[in-house]
């Protein structure tokens, strides 16, 4: 029969090319892999033999020093104050960028293009990096940390302000078009009230990050409690360490909670009474200002921050091109510590997804209820902290690095994950089962499926924001071009910073651009 | 006839604060080879008699009471291996389709063989050649043409989508389809197009078949013995030969109680 043989033949090519594609795609990863884990000269031998000493470290650490608590009061204010600023700012920096760079907004590709590109380059910059070149610029100080978080938090609002800028619907637009409003009123109807919503959440997540990253800015010479730290660090008062790093863990997880809470209420479009909305608008409002005084913030130093901009462009405007090829050696290392760490992580993250979401694994309540603790509570240690930790724990060098990426990801990954499992449509999953097919098929056939994609294009999300992290851990010594900066800032060599500047700048990018890629073809399919 | 799936005092409750009472002391006798319409209204315990059937129930954690047997074999007292054993003999059809979406048509089709194929080969993705061939055979019968058995389901229509869980149940070699309202998402052409799929498998292969339908127009037109639910109980039982088509639509969806 010819029908028959020719289907044959499509079935068998089928089956080659994939057994053919499958084996391809195994050797790549198995070279890739072990590119990286020689790059990174990751030895879990290690882990084994010196693991021990991070208890030990901790140990020593114990019982933190309560009768130092006092003096941390004002240096963790500071550090709220400047996150605080740095996020107020950032918004007021990104609100333009976010108008001019939507074609909704704008007709013209000359305008939002360029505007765009600026938006892309600078989100590329990593938040210590930020902190560092304003430390070059205003000195060292709180105010060179709120410059440092105030670009950083333009980049990302503006970043996915924009990014749901692009997805809003249409159709209110031309409706208020309809009417024959013009174009300023068709922002303020259509386009504002669809964006303000995303616009403040966003705002909000970054304010959780800035309280994560000012907390550890202070390493640099940027203001607020991460100075104490590495105080504290340097004298090796193990339990002052233990008390700082506690009020750090403190204050994430409140912030965070307290952020969420307002999110959820965003997201979910919870109608507020209008008092109320009053009322919170008057004590963000006098939050900001108590900030602003307090570090004593004005227009002057303003105006004169511009000058200081300058400077810095001059200091890193001519870099130094000797050390390009070392530079992009550090950065294949942070690519690399990159890669090693998040793997791990993703690892360690999926059973906790399972765990953590009770839909389809029957976990018992309380059990599931830890597990999904688990992400929140390891998310609150900043990677910089972790380092540290791991630093004083193998020496410096790229290990720990590797670890701090690896333990600080399943946060996320972890949090994520769970929400993927708990997403699993329960129809498939019935349809494999009333074939009678095992748990372990059901498991292949109908729950794999669903999670897969995700838990890829999740992996491949992280993978990018890590690249940034693992090019800045270089400061503390973790490995990676993060090194080189550390060693231009010792040497005062601003070139160095700019040759940097110009390597990681178009990694990231290239980076970015690969997993927008990638994810766009795992989540469409 | 011989009897092939009888039911005898069922009952099933689903738990919670209130529990719900879905069916109250219902009983059934089907013969091989029938093809029976279950008719009533929303809430009426349609889905819950389907699913009680293959157990499917559990997985809203109700409590079922009364017996089952299929082909003589008592399905609620089956241990965990016996039930796999008796689903794989039973092609259950779902009205949301219950495709995987991210598995290919074809996969979708073998999905219906994995009680029957070897564990490991097929949690690596293999199956035998002859099933695979038999799985195009199955796909191209229910109307999906061999070019698309390669797409991924997502990118089907409900109707074909429908046709996949068909072509599923078909590659189970079914001694008994039952279909819970497979047509109520689709389009009234569409859904008397996979209407008369099902019909013509009853005829020409004389698999067993027991769908429900809320709608009266496709259950008179489609059934060959009506039962009818209300409230958890049979209150209607008849041959399509001794059904009055003037007082049927009262008798099963009525609310004034004339009876
Ligand atoms: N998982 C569940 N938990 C609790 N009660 C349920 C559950 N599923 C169904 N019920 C209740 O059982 C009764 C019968 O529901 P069932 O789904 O069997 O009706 P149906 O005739 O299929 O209705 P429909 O036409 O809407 O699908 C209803 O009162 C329903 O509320
Ligand atoms: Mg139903």
């Amino acid at each position: 029969m010819a029908a028959g043989t020719e289907l044959r033949r499509l079935t068998e090519r089928s089956a080659w090319g994939r057994t053919l594609s499958g084996l391809l795609v195994g050797a790549a990863l198995v070279l890739l892999y072990a590119w990286a884990m020689t790059g990174v000269e990751f030895n879990p031998l290690l882990i084994f033999q010196y693991g021990g000493k991070f208890f030990e470290l901790l140990g020593r650490m114990w019982p933190p020093d309560l009768s130092s608590l006092p003096n941390y009061g004002r240096p963790l204010l500071q550090t709220l104050q400047m996150a605080t600023l740095g996020t107020f700012l950032g918004m007021l920096m990104a609100l333009p960028l976010v108008v001019f760079g939507s074609q909704l907004v704008v007709r013209s590709a000359w305008v939002y293009w360029p505007v765009r590109f600026v938006m892309n380059v600078l989100r590329t910059i990593p938040d210590l990096l930020y902190a560092v070149l304003f430390v070059v610029a205003m000195g060292f100080g709180p105010l060179a940390g709120v410059g440092a978080l105030s670009f950083f938090a333009c980049a990302i609002i503006a970043k996915l302000t924009s990014e749901s800028a692009d997805n809003i619907n249409p159709k209110p637009i031309e409706a208020i078009e309809a009417t024959g409003a013009n174009k300023l009123q068709v922002i303020r109807y259509a386009v504002i009230p669809q964006i303000l919503p995303a616009f403040l959440d966003h705002t909000l997540y970054v304010f959780e990050l800035n309280v994560r990253i000012a907390t550890v800015m202070g390493y640099v010479g940027a203001g607020g409690i991460g100075m104490q730290l590495t105080t504290a660090l340097e004298w090796r008062n193990y339990p002052q360490v233990m008390t700082i790093v506690l009020i750090i863990f403190a204050t994430v997880l409140v912030i965070d909670l307290i952020a969420n809470r307002i999110r959820d209420a965003l997201v979910h479009g919870v109608m507020i009474p209008r008092a109320l909305r009053w009322l919170g608008l008057g004590v963000v409002a006098s939050l900001i200002l108590w900030s602003a005084a307090s570090l004593e913030f004005n227009l002057e130093r303003l105006i004169a921050g511009v000058g200081y901009f300058q400077n810095l462009v001059n200091a890193i405007g001519r870099p130094d091109w000797e050390y390009f090829e070392l530079a992009v050696q550090r950065m294949v290392q942070s690519l690399q510590i990159a890669l090693v760490g998040t793997t791990i992580s993703f690892l360690l993250a999926v059973p906790i997804g399972f765990l953590a979401a009770r839909s389809y694994t029957g976990v018992p309540l309380p059990l599931a209820l830890t597990f999904k603790q688990v992400p929140n509570t390891i998310r609150a240690f900043p990677e910089l902290i972790l380092a540290i930790f791991f630093i004083a724990t193998f020496g410096p060098g790229t290990l720990p690095g590797v670890l701090a990426i690896a333990i600080h990801s399943i946060g996320m990954l972890g949090k994520f994950n769970a929400e993927v499992v708990e997403k699993i449509r329960k129809e498939p999953v019935e349809a494999v089962q009333a074939t009678g097919a095992s748990r372990l098929q059901v498991f292949r056939y109908a729950i794999l499926p669903q999670v897969l994609p995700e838990f890829l294009a999740l992996f491949i999300y992280r993978l990018e924001i890590n690249v940034r992290a693992a090019s800045v851990l270089g400061i503390v010594g973790a490995g990676g071009i993060g090194s080189l900066i550390n060693e231009a800032q010792a040497l005062r060599d601003w070139g160095i910073v700019g040759v940097c500047l110009m390597v990681i700048i178009p990694a990231v990018m290239v980076i970015d651009f690969l997993s927008a890629r990638v994810r766009k073809r795992l989540i469409e399919g | 006839m011989k009897s092939i799936l009888s039911i005898r005092n069922l009952s099933v409750v689903y738990p919670g604060v209130r529990p719900v009472t879905a069916l109250e002391n219902v009983n059934l006798e089907i013969s091989a080879g029938e093809f029976v319409v279950v008719a009533g209204v929303s809430g009426s315990g349609k889905s819950t008699l389907l699913r009680a059937i293959n157990r499917l129930v559990e997985n809203d954690r109700a409590r079922v009471t009364g017996s089952i047997l299929f082909d003589g074999k008592d399905v609620l007292k089956a241990s965990r291996r016996e039930l796999r054993e008796l689903r794989s003999h039973i092609g259950f059809i779902f009205q949301e389709y219950n495709v995987v979406e991210r598995l290919s048509v074809l996969t979708n089709a073998l999905t219906g063989t994995l009680a029957t194929v070897g564990t490991w080969s097929s949690l690596l993705g293999r199956f035998p050649k002859a099933q695979v061939e038999l799985a195009h055979r199955a796909l191209e019968r229910v109307g999906i043409p061999l070019p698309r058995h390669g797409d991924r389901a997502a990118r089907l229509s409900g109707g074909q989508k429908q046709r996949v869980g068909i072509a599923r149940a078909l590659m189970q070699k079914p001694r008994l389809i039952l279909a819970d309202e497979p047509v109520a998402s689709l389009d009234p052409i569409t859904a008397n197009i996979v209407m008369n799929i099902f019909k013509k498998i009853n005829e020409e292969e004389g698999i067993t078949t027991i769908i429900n339908l809320h709608d009266p127009v496709l259950t008179f037109k489609y059934g060959k013995r009506i039962v009818g639910l209300k409230q958890g109980r049979v209150i209607y039982d008849k041959p399509i030969t001794a059904i009055n088509r003037e007082t049927f639509e009262e008798d099963i969806y009525g609310s004034g109680d004339g009876a």
